[in-house]
């Protein structure tokens, strides 16, 4: 297919839309497409400053630069004053690379980053002028893939995909493009080709798997193909490259720095955190292999900030003595070193303390609930004393600013849980003054951010309904009176979008059809707070006889048939009900980089084990 | 810490898509480029150390530039030569480093210093209905009037335009196009006002002392109305009035019911010390 650079029509816009630069690609170490041969687009449904430094997109720009006779190329969604002259000028959605249609792309992949992204997708697709449910496609290309945090459950997004790729895609998006080239080389049908694909290991075709009445459980409809799907993961992440040829943005963008992902899973075990669920076994990369590869990113990006990313960064083994080095490394260069946040006790501080230098910007802490009692609840294995400390250490080092994370509505919260939230805040401002000068005591700022709990799948929560916005409110009236000393500042999420997400992160097929109507209506950009309106998503709840209330509040029977039983994301359903059991029994469970495995099945079931680079620091 | 003692002055052009870029984005695009180069820059010691550089004057969204300035210090001194190798080894397409010279380190600062500044912008002028040519942002009385007058005149327009030859050149867009700068030239002085999200801001220019050449005209034989213009402007330390934002000030000016699109917009930009050793 000719593959026609839509730049000349774009370019005429550019001077009445916001922000341009993001639009204009061809950043440093941006990879030229391919003349001829298998051309990959990657699209993060939202724009361009949210999703460049998104690390899925990055990783598998560089798998898919590595295969012999394939390009990737990215997009976004335009901002919507673009959007808007796109529509009304007929121009289809580009890849930033050519700014060829994505319609005339091999393959669509299209990451499926949080739940509030859901309706950009299809947004995205409308903008492409490609039919938005798998079922309306015709031929082979472009193969509409999707795959990030969201596939823990991918039901909602089913309809909208051709295929579904579970857990980490390095070496499954070659896999993926190997099979589907072979399609277009013997001409294969369309049914043939998604066969292919579903045969692959890690690879979910939901057109394939029809929901079963009898069991009430999604089951395959053809010979050949498993009844469990089992996420990918890459056991060797050690050896395999890190991306130092990073694109460097000319527009300002979220994350706008060097970045080397240190570790990858997280089995501290916090019982709400699907991310910590989903992505086991832990595995280090060596500080030799990070240091190299911080010296070489540095010097062919020219980024003056470098971070450290993953779930847990200073639980690396080899953490202190990797943030020594790079200090030596980069002393007299201006490049600063950041982690993405802190763990909290005085290590945590200590850590952020090596890399801070003179800079002390403002830490972040996530306590999540206000409790003993409640944190147990939730297996966040902190003590307020160690919340404590860790303030107390910071603010004598030197830090005036600090943000506390909490939840609520989490599972079995009472009143007390919330007024400890308050209680516990007050008690760290007042550690954080102590710790200061007394001059100096009137810079000091603390920030308490609250979110509402989403039950998410896969997670030992996965049964629990959201609890009632009513009574969400309720609560969020409680910290609000409950005596928070007047110089920290509260901020709440609204809990309109965390029940959207909450409904989206359970739904079965159903929430395909939500999230159409949603979209049909006008929404998009929901995790824009000035975009969201939650009245598009209750009408498109009406039009089907839905009721968000109830998707977001219902409760899963344990041992029923959950709309996500047939994908494994590394946790046994066994293991996630036994935890749930725990949880209300107010048992904490151990980290079993630090401990004994606590069975999980993990490690079993994938054929791997933990890689750790040392021996890590409790 | 190494002292910076050597004080590189790049002269560099921005081109293509490049134009896009802000001036924020423009100085970080320059920062990583020199990093990535490898000369031995500077670093500014305190709070938040980063690279000791001064860039030039800012270069409206949307507009080439052919000659910008930007300086940087550096702890060792490069050869120009090597340096300027170095710097075009390591830059991006549309960002081409024409020259580096070094600089007496303690001459002022290039945006505290006046810088000469060469436009030459290409305008479409025509009589309102003119729904592609929006402004990046709407320049008071000037945006209003133009839209507002145009629907009325829309209708009027084809009439008017076989007309104007009769009517004589008191009508023709270009002659109120210079009767406005006449007027503005005659106060010595133009307010605009602009939004900033929420806020209104207002702010007047001394055109005696920013206006080193009053643009002149002449006319594009590739369409109608369409008009290459050049014009001189001075930036000091108040900044400097862009030559689109004074166009538009003079259409307001002149109460003519026109609109105005710039369809290119190129700057060349000298430091004025620069101009004056090398004349």
């Amino acid at each position: 297919m000719s593959r026609p650079s839509l730049w000349e029509r774009i370019e005429p816009l550019l001077s009445s839309v916001e922000r341009p630069s993001r639009y204009i690609g061809h950043e440093h170490n941006a990879a030229p497409a391919v003349e001829d041969g298998y051309h990959a687009a990657l699209l993060y449904p939202d724009t361009y400053e949210i999703g460049q430094a998104n690390q899925a997109i990055a990783v598998l720009y560089d798998a898919i630069g590595r295969l012999a006779g394939c390009s990737a190329e990215r997009a976004f969604l335009p901002w919507v004053d673009l959007a808007h002259l796109m529509r009304e000028q007929h121009i289809p959605l580009f890849s930033l690379e050519s700014f060829a249609p994505l319609a005339t792309f091999e393959l669509l992949g299209i990451t499926l980053p949080h739940e509030l992204a859901a309706t950009n997708i299809l947004e995205a697709l409308d903008l492409a002028g490609i039919p938005l449910r798998s079922a309306e496609r015709a031929g082979l290309r472009p193969l509409v893939i999707g795959g990030g945090p969201c596939a823990s459950n991918p039901e909602p997004f089913a309809a909208f995909f051709d295929a579904i790729a579970l857990g980490e895609g390095e070496e499954l998006i070659g896999e993926i493009i190997a099979a589907h080239r072979a399609c277009i080389e013997r001409d294969a049908t369309r049914a043939e080709l998604l066969e292919a694909l579903a045969g692959i290991p890690g690879v979910y075709v939901p057109s394939l798997y029809r929901f079963d009445h009898e069991t009430g459980a999604l089951l395959p409809s053809v010979r050949g193909i498993p009844r469990r799907l089992e996420k990918r993961i890459l056991a060797d992440f050690e050896h395999w490259p890190v991306i130092t040829r990073a694109i460097v943005p000319y527009a300002e963008v979220a994350h706008d720095r060097f970045t080397v992902e240190v570790l990858r899973g997280c089995a501290r075990g916090c019982r709400f955190c699907q991310a910590g669920m989903a992505t086991r076994p832990v595995r280090e990369r060596r500080v030799d292999t990070i240091v190299a590869a911080v010296a070489e990113g540095l010097a062919c990006t020219g980024f003056d900030e470098v971070s450290l990313t993953s779930l847990s960064t200073t639980d690396h083994s080899g953490i202190e003595e990797l943030l020594r080095r790079l200090n030596r490394m980069l002393e007299g260069s201006g490049v600063g070193v950041s982690l993405p946040s802190q763990r909290l006790d005085a290590f945590g501080v200590e850590m952020a303390q090596l890399v801070a230098g003179e800079k002390k910007a403002g830490l972040t802490f996530a306590p999540e609930a206000g409790t003993q009692r409640m944190r147990d609840v939730i297996n966040k294995n902190v003590s307020e004393q160690d919340v404590l400390d860790a303030l107390t250490r910071a603010f004598r080092a030197g830090w005036r600013r600090c943000k506390l994370y909490f939840m609520i509505g989490l599972p079995g919260e009472r009143d007390e849980d919330v007024l400890g939230i308050v209680s516990l805040a007050n008690r760290a401002y007042a550690a954080a003054k102590d710790a200061v000068p007394e001059r100096q005591r009137g810079n000091v700022r603390m920030s308490l951010s609250v979110a509402v709990f989403v039950p998410k799948a896969q997670t030992p929560f996965q049964w629990c309904g959201q609890t009632p916005m009513a009574e969400l409110e309720r609560r969020i009236g409680l910290l609000r009176t409950a005596g928070l000393h007047k110089g920290i500042d509260l901020r709440w999420h609204d809990p309109t979008s965390s029940r959207i997400e909450a409904v989206l992160a359970r739904a079965g097929r159903e929430g395909s059809k939500l999230i159409e109507a949603a979209f049909r209506r006008g929404a998009h950009f929901d995790a824009w707070t000035e975009i969201f309106d939650g009245e598009l998503w209750e009408d498109a709840a009406r039009s089907l006889g839905l009721s968000l209330a109830d998707a977001a509040e219902r409760s899963f029977e344990p041992g029923s048939p959950l709309p996500w039983r047939h994908i494994f994301m590394g946790v046994e359903e066994a293991w996630l009900l036994e935890e749930h059991t725990r949880a209300m029994e107010e048992k904490t469970t151990e980290d079993c980089t630090l401990a004994s495995c606590s069975d999980c099945g993990c490690c079993a079931a994938l054929g791997t084990a933990n890689d750790l680079a040392g021996e890590r620091h409790g | 810490m190494a002292e910076a003692t050597f004080r590189l002055r790049m002269c560099y052009a921005k081109t293509g898509r490049l134009a896009y870029l802000s001036h924020l984005e423009l100085v970080r695009a320059l920062e990583r480029l020199i990093r990535r180069s490898g000369l031995p820059f500077a670093v500014t010691q305190g709070f938040s150390a980063h690279m000791r550089h001064a860039p030039g004057p800012a270069l409206p969204v949307g507009t080439r530039g052919l000659g910008e300035l930007f300086d940087v210090w550096l702890t060792e001194y490069v050869k120009a030569e090597p340096a300027l190798h170095a710097l075009r080894r390591a830059t991006v397409p549309g960002l081409e480093i024409r020259e580096v010279t070094y600089v007496d380190p303690k001459a002022k600062g290039l945006a505290a210093t006046h810088v000469i500044e060469d436009y030459s912008l290409e305008i479409q002028l025509g009589r309102g209905a003119m729904a592609e040519a929006s402004a990046p942002e709407a320049v008071g009385a000037a945006a209003e009037a133009g839209a507002g007058a145009g629907a009325g005149v829309g209708a009027a327009a084809e009439a008017g335009a076989a007309a104007g030859v009769a009517a004589g050149a008191a009508t023709e867009p270009l002659f109120l196009l210079k009767q406005g700068l006449a007027r503005l030239l005659e106060t010595g002085e133009v307010t605009i006002e602009r939004k900033k999200g929420r806020r209104e801001q207002r702010k007047t220019y001394d055109l005696r002392a920013g206006l080193v050449a009053a643009p002149c005209f002449c006319a594009s034989e590739e369409a109608e109305g369409r008009y290459q213009v050049a014009m001189t402007l001075r930036s000091g330390p108040q900044g400097s009035i862009r030559p689109d934002v004074l166009l538009r000030a003079a259409l307001a000016a002149s109460d003519a019911p026109l609109d105005l699109a710039i369809r290119s917009s190129t700057r060349l930009a000298l430091a004025e010390e620069e101009l004056a050793a090398k004349s």
